[in-house]
């Protein structure tokens, strides 16, 4: 304590804090980044083949995983067959060790097992001594090392410039468990988990044809996690899934981390607000839009899939409204209808009658709003605007702060705040009642995405009212609508089948029969699936 | 280069709404809502207009606060009252909410009704479904007849007298658009509901000088005729006028001569004749009650018959559908009214008692003489107040030949005859007890 | 190339051409000259959109014989490559002008009701900004938004002649033949200028909606919905208003919405059905201002539509502005538009025709999906 207290009056030392761009070379730019001419990063090496040589294969792996500060990778030398030098090569805790165990190294090392293996000697180990379910020769080195990262196990025999992959794949996951935010009432309760193949478990579990493909493929991320592209090939539009296809695979990104991330560089609008693919935690919402022709990607490490295409009666469906009987159903999605259309409309209707078009209110209400705002300071539409973002607060809030709180700051802030600001004479009783009115009824948006999105037109339809009253709210409404028609998902419009008209045999908004023999959606142009 | 081009949207967009500005944003709270005007003759200037103002919500902890609060300017036109009165008022003033328009009688009669609706109402924000009153005596005694602790919104008051229109066919119901229509139009003459003070304040010397003045809800005596308060000189009680008659020389059902104790100062019954937009007479209620039956407005309302033994019998009347009219024009220019009306009699005992055909009879008869006794008086006073000439202009096949015919002429000499179909309901059981 | 054209499907073809039309017959009559003289319009308005129907079927079997793709072949086919432009121009402005004057009227209508304190200038910025954004989507963009919004532009009309209807008297429509024959045939010529631009927005865009016989059978569907919407209007203003009412208001429809029963909130609705009505009349004026853009685009074999897009906005909004202008010339020149209108709206497009029938019939395809 007292060398710390010293040390503030001495003068001839060194600044101890680390500061990372004082390693940096180059100069940096007016908006950010560093430009280097010198420093440019060295061309990549050729590829080269897996070596005939057990120990030259062993030498580069150790150089390329830099084994020597990285004890997770597991080199594992024995005899197979108990006479050719065979070399293992997993990482501790992604391989389970007893498949590696027990199928590998223990009937490689059976003596003779090996005979009459001739030149081919990792077929003739396929074929004869692993028993492995999945067991592929490569000769290709960046295949190896992916299946190494992914938890595979690498075997390379000496004399051949190849080596069997296994699949050994034993890495701790979480279990499959309930949806976390896609609870419903009745239904499946079981979501998908991080682990994709656990998750194409799921699907095959309810999709059971033999025309159901999952191809997997590298995400295209530096940290080479797999997705995996999910349709069924006899119902898919071809159009659509070779679209679908070349995004993903245009994908080279630093890292891709969930299904989120993949979503955002698939997209082609980029900036709007709406999600342009459902993303669900639910495997039987999935397998439902597989079997209407979407096409489903998953990802590795993510416990959601992303639905393509998506149009706005997608992304305003639940599971459960196929569920429950049909008027039922209808009611559910009406009410969640006329919740967000009050949830985005309301607040800038009140903005604009009150503004502009008084006429429009009842004496009674008027004279309402006239009492409970005399001492308020605050402009009416600034109220309007602070509310909402104080809501918006609230809810950020309570899902950041951990369990239990989370549940008080809700009950704090919508009861308490609210009273406190209008006792404050900060907001008034009937404004707060609009706004609350407002995110009640975003809350019945089902798609978390199109929650947020529905705050961005919210807001604009507010100051369009602010600006220029019902006239500005109706020419909002078109810009609005108008966006939304224009707006394509994986070439599929956005608001089909309304706008476009195509043929739907279920309602957009009500619920249809479930009697009726399903086609295929009409807006996917998908080929006639009865099976 | 994307990023660019869309920012330089966002901030041209931003600059041509602040451009735009807001077009006359006002907060709700800035304003007092003028929920009744009254328009007189002024004594320095053309006008004297009154208007009853709306401030509270009536959930305000002090049984003091006002309401409604009154005040009235003299003015060259309704653009000037509100300039005004806007000098002496803590906030803009706001004619959105005019649910009726109050012509003194003397305003009517003149021009300065049609001096002040040839304005440009709109600009104002006044609603064009805005009821039509015209008051006996001076419009602002009866706006200040409408303040009372028994009327804290006086706002619906409109949708009364909408109701009391619809139940006892006592008066009219016109709103400013259909004045506008109707009134500058060659095919009817409009006829506007007549309201009045009740307990007289005396006329001539009037209160054309009264400045802005604050009236608590709670502050109106009842029942009384007030002095007149005619701006300095104290002067004795005048005495009562004598009581008026309508243009059947009736002086019952009129406003200020119903002999009636409480409820509000002011009250509306019977109806005011125009001719264009002159006030030219007045209908007591049960004869307002004819007319409109004859003008296809009618929906039900009660009439009082004698029975053969003296007794009063009440009979609700109900409209069975809009009247057909045969007009006859030439040389005897004549009108065939036929209308037909559900009738029940409110004393079971009475209709028991009576024949039915009898009574028919004198149902029909009551309604086709009196309507007939109506139409003469409105066809002297030159008003078409059953609205023949848009059935004359069904004769006509093209413009030049109606424009060209003189419908006046042609009323004032025309004959008219009323038929009248009672469809009698009675109760089978003659259970007294309904 | 980027002319934003797209396909469409047949309903959205047909809603945005019918919301044109519609709007354009309902809102942005004479009414001076219609009623002046009687009220003969709920006769005169359904024949003057046959009339327009019948000057649009003959083009359409001209393109189909000739193999026309869209207008713009018409035209160049019957008149050449220099009158063909001419008369390519002429049609531009018809389209632009139709849709000034939805605007104008629109801009009218809500300056004097709605925001007596504002502008026009104001108010039209709203409105071009209503009308440019789906032009510039594009075909797609106005087809679908106009299929998206059809049914509640449609309540917005209805609704406000359903709650009006208590007040509708038969014989107020008379004299039933208003000025006679020979001036209900002169209104019924003149006002097919109100149907028929949008039916010609339909031959420009032939290629998004699939083909000219896609687009003929939308032109029929929507020349007829037109039709009839704007006859019951006139039938229902013609049942509440006498024709000397009529001859002075210059928004009747609105003045219709000040007959709903008092009491209770009908009065009040006014408002928003006058929002519906400027939805349609700013989808309208999108779709005249798009079908020019296209027009001129093909026409001068501009390869973007954007930048005529926009300058159009500009030009239709400056238009718009100058019909509130009251000068002797802004005067005369409406009161020539609204005589002769029709003229520059049919002519340009049967000349062509015509002379382009005389060459007889060519070998194609134009009648199915490109």
């Amino acid at each position: 304590m007292k060398k710390k207290f010293r040390d503030i009056f001495r003068f001839d030392q060194d600044d101890p804090e680390f500061e990372l761009l004082e390693t940096e070379e180059g100069k940096p730019g007016f908006f950010g980044g560093w430009t280097d001419e010198q420093a440019k990063e060295p061309p990549p090496p050729p590829p080269r083949p897996p070596s005939a040589s057990v120990d030259e294969n062993e030498n580069r792996l150790r150089y390329e995983y830099k084994s020597a500060i990285n004890p997770d990778i597991l080199f594992r030398r024995f005899k197979l067959g108990g006479e050719i030098p065979a070399l293992t090569v997993c990482i501790n805790g992604m391989a389970s060790s007893s498949q590696v165990n027990d199928f590998i190294l223990r009937q490689g090392m059976v003596p003779g097992c090996m005979n009459g293996a001739g030149g081919e000697r990792a077929r003739f180990a396929v074929d004869n001594v692993f028993a492995q379910q999945e067991a592929v020769i490569s000769t290709d080195w960046a295949e190896i090392k992916k299946a190494i990262s992914e938890g595979r196990t690498a075997v390379f025999i000496e004399g051949d410039a190849e080596a069997v992959l296994m699949d050994t794949r034993g890495f701790e996951h979480r279990s499959v468990g309930t949806p976390q935010n896609e609870r419903v009432i009745r239904g499946s309760q079981e979501g998908f988990t991080e682990s994709v193949r656990t998750n194409v478990t799921l699907l095959r579990r309810i999709i059971k044809t033999d025309d159901f493909v999952c191809e997997f493929q590298d995400a295209g991320g530096g940290n080479n996690v797999m997705l995996v592209i999910a349709y069924r090939a006899d119902i898919v539009n071809p159009s659509l899934l070779k679209e679908v296809k070349s995004r993903l695979g245009a994908i080279d990104a630093h890292a891709v981390l969930d299904a989120g991330t993949i979503e955002q560089l698939t997209e082609r609008h980029t900036l709007t607000p709406i999600p342009q693919a459902l993303r669900t935690e639910r495997p039987d919402r999935t397998a439902a839009h597989i079997m209407q022709g979407h096409v489903a990607v998953l990802c590795e490490g993510s416990p959601a899939a992303n639905i393509m295409p998506a149009t706005l009666f997608s992304l305003m469906s639940t599971s459960e409204d196929s569920y429950m009987r049909r008027p039922l159903g209808t009611v559910l999605r009406v009410v969640r209808y006329a919740g967000a259309a009050i949830s985005i409309i309301l607040p800038a209707y009140f903005i604009a009658v009150s503004l502009y078009h008084q006429g429009m209110l009842s004496t009674e209400v008027i004279s309402t709003i006239i009492a409970s705002r005399q001492m308020v300071f605050l402009p009416l539409p600034v109220e309007m605007i602070f509310l909402l973002w104080v809501f918006q607060l609230l809810r950020e809030a309570g899902i950041r702060v951990p369990g239990s709180v989370g549940q008080a700051i809700g009950i704090i802030g919508g009861l308490i705040l609210g009273q406190a600001a209008v006792a404050a004479n900060m907001v008034s009783t009937v404004v707060l009642i609009v706004v609350a009115l407002a995110g009640m009824g975003n809350f019945t948006i089902p798609d978390y995405s199109m929650q947020l999105a529905a705050e961005y037109v919210r807001l604009f339809l507010v100051l369009m009212s602010w600006a220029g009253g019902l006239l500005g709210l109706t020419v909002g409404i078109l810009l609005t609508g108008a966006r939304l028609a224009s707006l394509k998902s994986y070439g599929v419009p956005f608001l089909a089948p309304v706008a476009p008209k195509t043929y739907s045999y279920r309602p957009s908004v009500l619920r249809g029969r479930v009697t009726q023999r399903a086609r295929a959606s009409d807006e996917l142009n998908a080929k006639e699936g009865r099976k | 280069m994307r990023g660019r081009h869309i920012r330089l949207a966002a901030l041209l967009c931003a600059a041509v709404l602040a451009l735009s500005g807001c077009m006359g944003a006002r907060s709700p709270d800035e304003y007092g809502y003028a929920l009744v005007i009254g328009i007189d003759r002024g004594k320095t200037k053309p006008f004297y207009i009154s208007m009853l103002l709306q401030r509270g919500n009536g959930s305000s902890q002090s049984s003091e606060d006002s309401l409604c609060t009154m005040a009235g300017v003299e003015c060259s036109d309704l653009f000037e009252a509100v300039e005004l009165l806007e000098g002496g008022l803590p906030y803009s003033l706001s004619m959105a909410r005019v649910t009726a328009i109050v012509f003194g009688e003397e305003a009517a009669r003149g021009k300065l009704l049609e001096q002040f609706l040839s304005a440009s109402l709109g600009s104002l924000h006044i609603r064009y479904y805005a009821n039509l009153i015209v008051a006996r005596g001076r419009a602002e005694d009866y706006l200040d007849g409408l303040l009372s602790e028994l009327n804290p919104n006086v706002a619906k008051l409109q949708y009364n007298f909408i109701e009391y229109k619809e139940e006892t066919g006592m008066i009219p119901g016109i709103t400013l658009t259909q004045f506008y229509d109707r009134a500058w139009n060659q095919t009817g003459d409009v006829v506007l509901p007549l309201g009045g003070f009740e307990g007289e304040k005396s006329n001539g010397e009037g209160g054309g000088n009264k400045s802005t003045q604050q009236q608590t809800g709670n502050g109106r005596p009842e029942n009384t005729a007030e002095p007149s308060d005619s701006g300095g000189a104290g002067k004795e009680e005048p005495a009562k006028a004598p009581p008026i008659t309508d243009a059947l020389s009736a002086s019952d059902y009129l406003p200020g001569q119903t002999n009636r104790q409480g409820g509000l100062p002011a009250g509306m019954i019977g109806c005011a004749l125009f001719k264009g937009t002159r006030l030219m007479g007045y209908l007591n209620g049960p004869h307002t009650q004819l007319l409109l039956m004859g003008r296809g407005e009618f929906n039900r309302g009660r009439i009082q018959l004698t029975s053969a033994n003296g007794e009063p019998v009440s009979v609700m009347l109900a409209s069975k559908g809009n009247p057909a009219v045969t007009l006859t024009l030439g040389d005897t220019p004549a009108a065939k009214i036929k209308l037909s009306l559900y009738a029940s009699v409110e004393q079971p005992a009475a209709a028991s008692s009576i024949d039915k055909e009898e009574l028919r009879r004198a149902i029909a008869g009551y309604v086709e003489n009196g309507m007939a006794a109506v139409f003469a008086a409105c066809q002297s006073l030159g008003c078409d107040s059953f609205n023949l000439g848009e059935h004359a202009v069904t004769q006509f096949t093209d413009t030049k030949a109606w424009e060209a015919f003189d419908f006046e002429a042609e009323y004032k000499k025309m004959d008219a005859s009323f038929d009248v179909s009672i469809f009698l309901k009675y109760n089978p059981t003659g259970s007294r007890v309904e | 190339m980027n002319l934003r054209q797209g396909r469409i499907g047949r309903q959205e073809a047909l809603c945005a051409a019918a919301i044109a039309a519609g709007a354009s017959a309902v809102f942005t009559t004479d009414t001076n000259a219609l009623y002046a003289r009687g009220n003969s319009a709920y006769l005169s308005t359904p024949l003057s959109a046959l009339l327009s129907l019948g000057a649009f079927l003959l083009v359409v079997r001209t393109m189909q014989r000739r193999d026309n793709k869209n207008l713009w072949e018409l035209l160049s086919d019957g008149l050449g490559p220099v009158f063909g432009r001419v008369a390519a121009l002429i049609c531009t402005a018809v389209l632009l002008f139709a849709a000034a004057g939805l605007l104008s009227r629109f801009s009218l209508m809500l300056g004097r009701f709605v925001f007596p304190d504002a502008s026009e200038w104001q108010i039209l910025a709203y409105l071009a900004a209503a009308a440019f954004v789906p032009a510039w989507l594009g075909l797609e963009g106005i087809g679908r938004t106009s299929r998206l919004f059809v049914w509640l532009l449609l309540i917005a009309v209805l609704g406000a002649l359903l709650l009006a209807a208590y007040n509708y008297q038969p014989h107020r429509l008379a004299p039933f033949l208003g000025d006679g024959l020979g001036n209900m045939a002169e209104l019924s010529v003149r006002d097919t200028a109100l149907f028929f631009p949008a039916l010609m927005g339909l031959l420009v865009v032939t290629r998004g909606v699939h083909g000219v016989t896609a687009a003929k059978r939308a032109g029929y569907g929507a020349g007829i919905a037109a039709g009839v919407l704007s006859s019951l209007c006139q039938i229902c203003l013609g049942m509440t208003y006498s024709y000397h009412d009529l001859a002075q208001m210059h928004s009747p429809m609105y003045r219709l919405t000040m007959n709903f029963r008092s009491g209770g909130y009908y009065p009040r609705l006014d408002l928003l059905l006058m929002m519906g009505w400027t939805l349609s009349g700013t989808l309208g004026a999108g779709f005249y201002t798009y079908a020019a853009a296209l027009l001129f685009a093909e026409a001068f074999q501009q390869e973007d539509i954007r930048p005529a897009v926009a300058a159009f906005t500009a030009a239709v909004g400056g238009t718009a502005m100058l019909m509130h202008v009251e000068t002797d010339f802004t005067k005369a020149l409406g009161d020539i538009v609204s005589r002769y209108g029709w003229l520059a709206a049919t002519v340009p497009a049967l000349l062509a025709a015509a002379l382009a029938a005389r060459k007889g019939k060519r070998e194609g395809k134009a009648g199915e999906d490109e």
